[in-house]
């Protein structure tokens, strides 16, 4: 199972549950899959496929380049965070 | 331990770095020394005022005076003739409004956002000439009311961008706002946490803005060829981000865009944007010439992004052993005239230094009327040290505890969660704080009177992305590695060593070559401390290729198999044969394919490797009835990982402590109440020389980051963020006044000496 971190700015969609475990191997898989169990998620993390402008997801320590691309196993963290701009647009 | 092995031959050392002798001799290319026939020379229209909307913009005069060769506004960039161009029309609506912010910060359209924001360009035969015709081109404009800090921001009824709406997470908020960002972090259970604190100390701090203060002005020559090729040649830290930028804002194909990065005379951050690039494209294409546009200081100052102000508010309540159990931080910055400050890395790091189970911070990111921030080495971070770590000092001195064991007790390590969620991999935030502990300066006594000594931590999380290398071999045994990582702080040297240890070769058998955009694969910036580790892990992949390759030639040679050869100590053996013996620069000579060696790595994003800490011990001395301060010693403690290059970790930590003094002491723009700074030459934005400072002392830590082949840490900024809080600290020790705002002047501390005297005496006549 993944666990996945529940940003507190979406936690109403969980009713306030910090911590969702789901079993997927891909960040898409993962995201419909919590679509299904807290409708209104995919909308709030996705735009068409891709992840949101604004959005990044770290996996386990490292906020990851392309997410859609990585493979996901048992027992990784996810978390989404907002993006750092850093003083450059 | 990340390390390959520790007996290294290279790593290690402190070779002659491979662009000195250029730079000292004045040979090196900057780019306002750049040059080609046939150039013109640009000058920009700016903005007077800091709000107001565009009413006209005549530029009738100045075409007429000779030697104006052409004048561009905004309207150049939409509704050209080039095929190529796409208008915003084509993108959707998040890309839409990213482009028009772009365009605008290089030539406005419709509103005037600050002081000194672009409005016009010509090209002509002299930059006297456009200075003239920039003289002749009338403005005509509605002043509005400007919004100059978060307050104002948060509370005007004077919107700055009618279509910007608040984004949470990606998420739009609707309604009309100068609000362009929040961002929240939440950790357990804050609000419950405090009420079982046995002690809260909670205190509002204020910073001013700040510039970098390159010495290098920014310049840029652009060619607009009549195949529509574009050729840039500039001072950046990025060649490709700003190729692609520049590609964006021109709405041109990147492959369209060559950019070539010229020796660059400081960046911190500020050398990330574009603001000249694409003008001197416009006025290229306008005018069939190759237009160079070179800024003077005061536009440095005034319309380039410096780092912004701050409001804060940190909260933290801690048990009676002092341990941390709740913390909150408020945190306001200013953006500038366009969203992103860099409050989401404040955010990030507020905290980050320490193990707090329970926490919330809210990140603000205010549009006002100034120009847009930029980075400014490890962005955010250093002004949220400056209010946590002037906090947590605070709580030490209330318990009666050593401002070092506290931290100690509280230290970040290994599997520590921070706010944001991510646990920490491998770190050295506890090592820096012991060495801070056990140090020579930081147990030796204090023995004057008004000298005081402070201590801090700093963070910043570094980052990786994208860096590509390859290395060609030569027949006399030296390679030349080419690299896409423009060289501030001589990381060619720093890249070269970690090839030639792989390959048993000296640093000076490797020659280095920052190339152009069409030359090399994408490498991201020269920022987020990530070159040494990512451009530095590229060139290690790119050269354990060419040593591949060299040993399945040398197999082919010998007639045996690629896996009965071993490569050590510069030789190639036989595993199974020791007669067959041949040096990396024998095999070299031997004729056969050309060995080209090839190394690219994507590393991530925020936290790469895990970041480095950096703390400061300072002493300072007070001269109670002028304000002044003295900074008597300086010590400087730093996490590297493992130092590539120890003299250049070590001029790096010197670096970011000066300028972290600088900030902490003299540095801010004094605006008017219009919005104009005043202060825009280097004579009057007061940066410390080394007339005002003592040696920096530095020790380097070195904990080996997980995954990095050598163990590396990006060490270019972490150096920067405790100064200012170390420096507050230790004024309160020599004076029992704290200190809320950034710069600490003679003004402020002699306000705060006075006001302290009053309070006793009016609590003595109670």
């Amino acid at each position: 199972m993944l666990q996945v971190f529940i940003p507190s700015l979406m936690r109403k969609l969980t009713n306030d549950k910090h911590i969702v475990e789901i079993n997927a191997s891909s960040i898409t898989e993962l995201i419909n899959k919590l679509d299904k169990e807290y409708p209104g998620m995919k909308q709030q993390l996705t735009e068409g496929n891709l992840i949101k402008d604004g959005l990044s997801v770290v996996i386990n320590d490292e906020i990851s380049n392309n997410p859609l691309l990585e493979h996901l196993e048992d027992g990784f963290e996810i978390h989404f965070v907002p993006t750092i701009g850093g003083g450059t647009f | 331990m990340a390390t390959v092995k520790k007996d290294y031959k290279v790593i290690g050392s402190r070779p002659v770095r491979h662009d000195g002798v250029d730079k000292v001799t004045g040979k090196a290319i900057y780019s306002a020394d750049f040059s080609i026939s046939d150039l013109l020379h640009g000058k920009v229209l700016r903005s007077p005022i800091a709000h107001g909307i565009i009413k006209k913009i005549d530029t009738s005069k100045a075409e007429k005076l000779p030697g104006v060769r052409a004048i561009v506004t905004s309207k150049d960039f939409i509704g050209s003739s080039d095929k190529n161009i796409e208008t915003a029309e084509d993108r959707n609506e998040g890309e839409t409004t990213r482009l028009k912010y772009l365009r605008d910060n290089v030539l406005a359209s419709d509103k005037l956002l600050y002081i000194g924001q672009p409005v016009a360009a010509v090209a002509a035969t002299s930059s006297h000439i456009a200075e003239e015709a920039i003289s002749l081109i009338e403005l005509e404009y509605e002043t509005l009311e400007p919004v100059l800090n978060t307050t104002q921001g948060l509370s005007s009824k004077s919107i700055i961008h009618q279509e910007l709406e608040t984004k949470e997470l990606g998420t739009k908020v609707p309604g009309k706002t100068n609000l362009a960002e929040h961002i929240q972090h939440k950790l357990g259970d804050p609000e419950e946490a405090f009420k079982h604190a046995e002690i809260i100390v909670e205190r509002e701090l204020t910073t001013e803005t700040v510039h970098q203060g390159y010495i290098e002005p920014h310049a840029a020559t652009a060619s607009w060829s009549k195949d529509g090729r574009i050729t840039v040649w500039c001072s950046t830290q990025g060649a490709f981000p700003a190729r692609d930028t520049t590609a964006d804002i021109l709405g041109v194909p990147i492959s369209q865009v060559k950019v070539v990065p010229l020796e660059i005379g400081g960046g911190f951050g500020g050398k990330i944007p574009v603001y000249l690039e694409p003008v001197a494209a416009l006025l290229s294409r306008a005018s069939g010439h190759p237009v160079k546009l070179v800024m003077s200081r005061k536009e440095v100052f005034e319309c380039t992004g410096p780092t912004p102000g701050t409001l804060m508010r940190v909260k933290i309540g801690a048990d009676k052993s002092g341990k941390f159990i709740a913390a909150q931080a408020h945190l306001e910055f200013e953006a500038g005239a366009f969203p992103g400050s860099p409050v989401a890395a404040g955010s990030y790091c507020v905290f980050a230094a320490y193990d707090i189970p329970n926490v919330l911070i809210d990140g603000y990111d205010v549009i006002v009327n100034k120009a847009k921030t930029a980075a400014y080495r490890a962005p955010g971070a250093t002004m949220a040290a400056f209010a946590t770590e002037t906090v947590i000092d605070e709580v030490a001195e209330k318990l009666q505890m050593d401002p070092a064991e506290i931290r100690l007790i509280n230290t970040a390590k290994k599997g520590t969660r921070r706010a944001d969620g991510p646990v920490y991999p491998t770190i050295g935030c506890e090592e820096v704080i012991k060495t801070i502990k056990d140090s020579e300066h930081y147990n030796s006594p204090i023995t004057e009177p008004h000298v005081g000594r402070g201590i801090a931590i700093g963070y910043w999380f570094n980052v990786g992305l994208e860096s590509a290398c390859t290395i060609s071999l030569s027949k006399n045994g030296t390679i030349n590695l080419v690299e896409g990582s423009t060289d501030i702080g001589g990381t060619r040297t720093s890249i070269a060593m970690q090839a030639a240890e792989v390959l048993g070769l000296l640093p000076e058998d490797v020659i280095p070559s920052v190339v152009d955009t069409d030359s090399i694969g994408f490498t991201s910036v020269t920022g987020g401390s990530r070159t040494t580790y990512a451009t530095g892990w590229a060139a290690y992949e790119a050269a354990i290729d060419v040593k591949n390759q060299m040993i399945s030639k040398v197999a082919g040679i010998w007639s045996i198999d690629a896996d009965n050869v071993e490569f050590e100590d510069g030789v190639f053996f036989s595993k199974q044969d020791t007669e067959l013996k041949m040096t990396f620069k024998e095999l070299a000579a031997k004729s056969g394919a050309p060995i080209v060696g090839r190394g690219s790595v994507s590393k991530g994003g925020m936290g790469a490797g895990g970041g480095s800490f950096a703390g400061a011990i300072c002493d300072v001395k007070i001269d109670p009835e002028t304000g002044k301060t003295t900074v008597l010693r300086f010590t400087c403690v730093q996490d590297a990982g493992k130092a590539i290059y120890p003299s250049f970790v070590e001029g790096q930590m010197q670096g970011g402590s000066v300028q972290g003094i600088g900030w902490a002491l003299n540095e801010e723009y004094f605006m008017t109440d219009d919005g104009r700074m005043t202060n825009s030459s280097l004579l009057d934005y007061r940066m410390p020389t080394s007339l005002d400072l003592p040696m920096i002392d530095t020790i380097i830590v070195e904990v080996p980051s997980d995954g990095h082949p050598y163990g590396v840490r990006g060490v270019g900024e972490a150096n920067i963020v405790s100064p200012p809080a170390a420096v507050a600290n230790a004024i309160y020790n020599a004076t029992g006044v704290r200190q809320s705002s950034l710069p600490m002047n003679p003004a402020s501390i002699t306000k705060g000496i006075q006001d302290h005297r009053s309070d006793i005496l009016n609590s003595m006549n109670c």
